[in-house]
């Protein structure tokens, strides 16, 4: 046998070895790849959806500011009505007719 | 109380008009106010008499008769510089003043020490002294005004703010008063709206003249912005800021593969779509990526999408759910700005792309929109009012486009655009958590504007392009319970009130 046949021989024997190598690879780790870039998709949407529940949970959150803000200014307003009532003329005649009915009233509970 | 300046520059004017001005102003029920007149020469002796008379009943008129002529707007810088007041408001002596409107603008500047300019609502009041025109204006939006000073009537400066940027600039004559609010605006600590009518006119302020280019030009430079300020066909103008490099956009278009009859053609409406979008594109650096329903491996409805190597196609084998199939077309996209696109448009305006990158060029404007048509060329959408619930604005109307003052022809800030064609910012997209999969079919634009403004980004709509947009041929519009309670749940309080929409269209 020839020396150059022998060079050839082993030549192909080696492109089968890295053949027979880089299906193993393709078959192994483009199939991992694969796994891995669609696990990477699948966070990033997860990632996106809870962006937008931390984004809805602080506009809930803003809702019931709002709603806090409502009620504070409401309840400011009836007090004002209240006070505003209080120090009306019609409250303190009312009241002076009253008085006797609650002096009146007083005694009985006492006695 | 800071004592208000009343300040205005008087040439040849209407006595009854005048007459019935000082009434507004005598009858003020804020009492701290002095008035600066400034009559330019020469003055007609029945005005003169009526200025000293009124002089003379009430001490607060510090009149002035020039005598050179020198012009409304020179007369009117006389009367800026002899106001001493903490506050200057500029009048018209052709209107009238509401008798609250020195004092609620005296409340306002008392609550907030940092406001340095305000303007209120105002109307028209006619011959017959019928109240009508009623102009209810937006909160301030620096976008609408770079091309309609809306503002205009009644503007009070703080004195501070008016030393600091100079008073009028006589050379852009009747532009001189936009470009003085420009100018305020630019450096104003704090602006302020009386969402009142505090200002009864006699006349439509002009909105243009020869000078307002030149006005708005001198805003961009100053405020630092490269745009092309152009006069648009039917009046008014339009400022388009230049694109920074060479942005990459991303069309994503969610599909069923479904066909309609448009302008009585039966048409695969995603066909459609891209064809036009690819034949009538002037932006070039763009992809396409087409999301398409996929049910148990095969096509819901087979569709011929042209061969392009911009087009990408995405199958989406799971139930209807609009926002997840824009999010997943977002997220396998790579533009720097994202368009969502319905498959139920048509593309006109080869500049329609360039024209959304370009809104999005305007400081903090995270989002924009064009004006979109139904098939009969009335108004699908020109961006979204939350008053008195969200929707569309303008739908059903005619797009007025002769009317260069209406609403349908002026850029602005919106409360919202619809996402049957909207661009947005990727990085703001990828921050807000891109549509909410919690909307499936309605209201998920809603919700997205909200998110965006709530995150400090404004949304601008644009007359500049137009689409077609053949509405609800594509899938059912009635929203689920589900859908509105979660809207209510997450943005009730947005509705009712439109800041940027005060009146309906």
């Amino acid at each position: 046998m020839h020396v150059d046949d022998l060079r050839d021989a082993s030549r192909e024997r080696l492109l089968a070895e890295i053949g027979a190598l880089q299906h193993q690879f393709h078959v192994g780790y483009s199939s991992q790849i694969n796994d891995l870039t669609n696990q990477v998709k699948d966070l990033e949407m997860a990632l996106l959806k809870s962006r937008d529940h931390s984004r809805g949970l602080a506009a809930q959150v803003g809702e019931l500011i709002a709603a806090n803000d409502e009620l504070s200014l409401r309840i400011k307003q009836l007090r004002k009505a209240h006070e505003r009532a209080l120090n009306s003329r019609t409250w303190r005649i009312g009241r002076m007719v009253l008085l006797p009915v609650r002096v009146l009233k007083r005694l009985i509970k006492a006695s | 109380m800071p004592l208000i300046s009343v300040v205005s520059g008087l040439v040849d004017p209407n006595i009854d008009d005048l007459r019935a001005c000082i009434k507004s102003v005598i009858s003020q029920t804020c009492e701290d106010w002095e008035w600066c007149i400034v009559a330019d020469y020469p003055t007609e002796p029945t005005i003169k008499k009526l200025l000293i008379k009124a002089a003379n009943n009430d001490s607060r008129l510090r009149i002035h008769f020039r005598n050179t002529h020198g012009g409304e707007y020179e007369a009117l810088q006389e009367a800026f510089d002899a106001a001493a007041g903490t506050f200057v408001a500029v009048l018209n002596t052709h209107s009238e003043l509401h008798c609250n409107a020195l004092s609620e603008v005296a409340a306002v500047f008392d609550q907030n020490n940092e406001v340095d300019y305000l303007y209120t609502d105002e109307d028209i009041v006619n011959a017959d002294g019928v109240h009508t025109n009623v102009f209810l204006k937006p909160e301030f939006d620096p976008i609408r005004l770079m091309t309609n000073n809306y503002c205009s009537n009644l503007s009070v400066f703080r004195s501070t703010l008016l030393d600091k940027i100079g008073g009028i600039r006589q050379k852009y004559a009747e532009a001189a008063m936009y470009d003085l609010i420009l100018r305020a605006t630019e450096q104003a600590r704090v602006i302020s709206h009386i969402p009142k009518v505090l200002y009864h006119g006699n006349a439509q302020t002009p909105s243009e003249g020869p000078n307002t280019q030149k006005v708005i030009e001198d805003h961009l430079a100053r405020i630092g912005l490269k745009a092309n300020v152009s006069r648009r066909e039917h009046g008014g103008f339009s400022v388009t800021p230049e694109i920074a490099g060479d942005v990459k956009v991303s069309v994503v278009i969610p599909t069923r593969g479904t066909s309609k009859v448009v302008w009585g053609v039966n048409t695969c409406l995603v066909n459609n779509a891209i064809e036009s979008l690819l034949r009538n594109t002037d932006y070039k650096n763009f992809e396409v990526i087409v999301i398409y329903d996929f049910k148990s491996g095969i096509p819901v409805n087979p569709i011929s999408i042209p061969e392009d190597p911009r087009v990408k196609i995405l199958p989406y084998d799971a139930p209807f759910n609009f926002s997840e199939k824009c999010n997943l077309g977002v997220q396998s996209s790579n533009g720097e700005v994202v368009v969502l696109l319905n498959d139920d448009v048509q593309i006109e305006d080869p500049n329609w792309l360039s024209v959304l990158v370009s809104m999005l060029q305007f400081p903090n404007v995270g989002m924009a929109g064009p004006m979109l048509l139904l098939e009969d060329s009335r108004i699908q959408s020109a961006g979204h009012t939350n008053n008195p619930t969200p929707l569309n604005f303008g739908s059903g109307q005619w797009p007025a486009e002769m009317d260069a003052s209406s609403l349908f022809n002026i850029t602005r800030c919106v409360s919202g655009v619809t996402a049957a064609c909207a661009a947005i910012r990727r990085d703001t997209y990828d921050q807000l958590g891109g549509l909410s999969t919690d909307f499936p079919a309605s209201f998920n634009d809603v919700d997205f504007a909200n998110k965006l403004l709530e995150f400090g980004q404004s949304i601008v709509w644009t007359p500049l392009t137009r689409l077609y947009h053949f509405e609800s041929l594509s899938r059912d519009p009635t929203a689920s319970e589900h859908e509105l309670a979660m809207l209510n749940k997450r943005w009730s309080r947005t509705f009712g009130k439109d800041p940027f929409s005060p009146q309906p269209a």
